[in-house]
């Protein structure tokens, strides 16, 4: 990392950690502007330490975000964080069940329909080239058939575990969002 | 002292007025931030420093009097742009009306005073 980039890091470091009243979506998508202001004002031929003056203290400009927006009130930080904490506990109660349910049953589907379906494809090629596993009843099914059904199978799980990880990201980013890390200095 | 007075004056007055010719230069087409900063900058009087106009953006995106969609550059990564919205057009003209009728009295008013002096 050049000794510019590493100076803009760390004003966007600065700003981004300014931001802490900010839920973690507004945060990033206010240091994206800033970041895209940076690196355009650099490219017109603005240089980097001119143009990081022209913004002022990382500090101040998140001030200067949240009086735009109406979050430097302290009388609205109190009441938003009581508000907040109604909303994660409203979140974890309901949110807990459902959670529950959708984690075991796409975990389970994911995880069985993957492993059945890496296992089908073994079993099939093994009975396909004439060698019998132990313990495994093909019941007249044609080999090809299972070899077929294999990647099918696979696929399901893979969708489900898929579905899993999206529901997860999901469920982070709403508690990310619903937990500021600070008031704004 | 009194430079003190008269710049936090002027950025006063240039922040009230700011919301309406970002609206204005937006109507004419979407824009990307920089542009936006450098096009006020033009204009003389109205120039204003990033960390204004930036978060004035961010407000009027969140009023949803503008939306904002992404669009490749010629060079760097894609373009932020900013695009009014119809509840945009109804405020810019809501406050190009309110503007007009505020000139018109303080500058009656202005006039009013030096018959006096």
């Amino acid at each position: 990392m050049s000794n510019t980039d590493s100076k803009i890091e760390a004003y966007l470091a600065n700003f981004r950690k300014a931001l802490g009243a900010f839920a973690y979506d507004d945060r990033e998508g206010l240091t994206s502007d800033v970041r895209e202001h940076i690196e355009e004002a650099a490219a017109s031929g603005q240089p980097v330490s001119q143009v990081l003056r022209a913004l002022g203290p990382a500090h101040k400009l998140a001030k200067a975000y949240a009086i735009e927006l109406e979050l430097s009130s302290s009388g609205e930080q109190e009441s938003g964080w009581f508000a907040k904490g109604a909303r994660i506990f409203g979140y974890l109660a309901v949110g807990s069940i459902l959670t529950l349910t959708i984690g075991v049953a796409l975990a389970s589907f994911g995880f069985a329909l993957t492993l059945s379906g890496m296992a089908l494809l073994v079993i099939g090629m093994t009975e396909a080239v004439g060698v019998h596993m132990p313990g495994v009843q093909m019941n007249g099914v044609a080999p090809g058939y299972v070899i077929l059904a294999a990647p099918f199978v696979f696929v399901l799980g893979g969708l489900s575990l898929w579905g899993l990880y999206g529901y997860c990201h999901w469920l982070i980013r709403e508690l990310r969002n619903l937990i500021p890390a600070r008031p704004v200095a | 002292m009194n430079q003190d007075i008269k710049t936090e004056t002027s950025a006063q007055w240039r922040r009230g007025v700011l919301e309406m010719c970002v609206l204005r230069l937006l109507s004419a087409a979407p824009d990307y931030g920089y542009e936006i900063v450098v096009r006020l900058s033009r204009l003389g009087a109205l120039a204003a420093g990033e960390n204004t106009v930036y978060p004035i953006l961010r407000r009027l995106k969140k009023d949803g009097v503008v939306t904002t969609f992404q669009q490749a550059s010629p060079a760097g990564p894609p373009r932020q742009y900013y695009k009014l919205t119809d509840a945009g057009m109804d405020r810019l003209a809501t406050l190009k009306s309110e503007w007009r009728n505020l000139a018109l009295a303080v500058d009656a008013c202005l006039e009013d005073g030096d018959s006096h002096e």
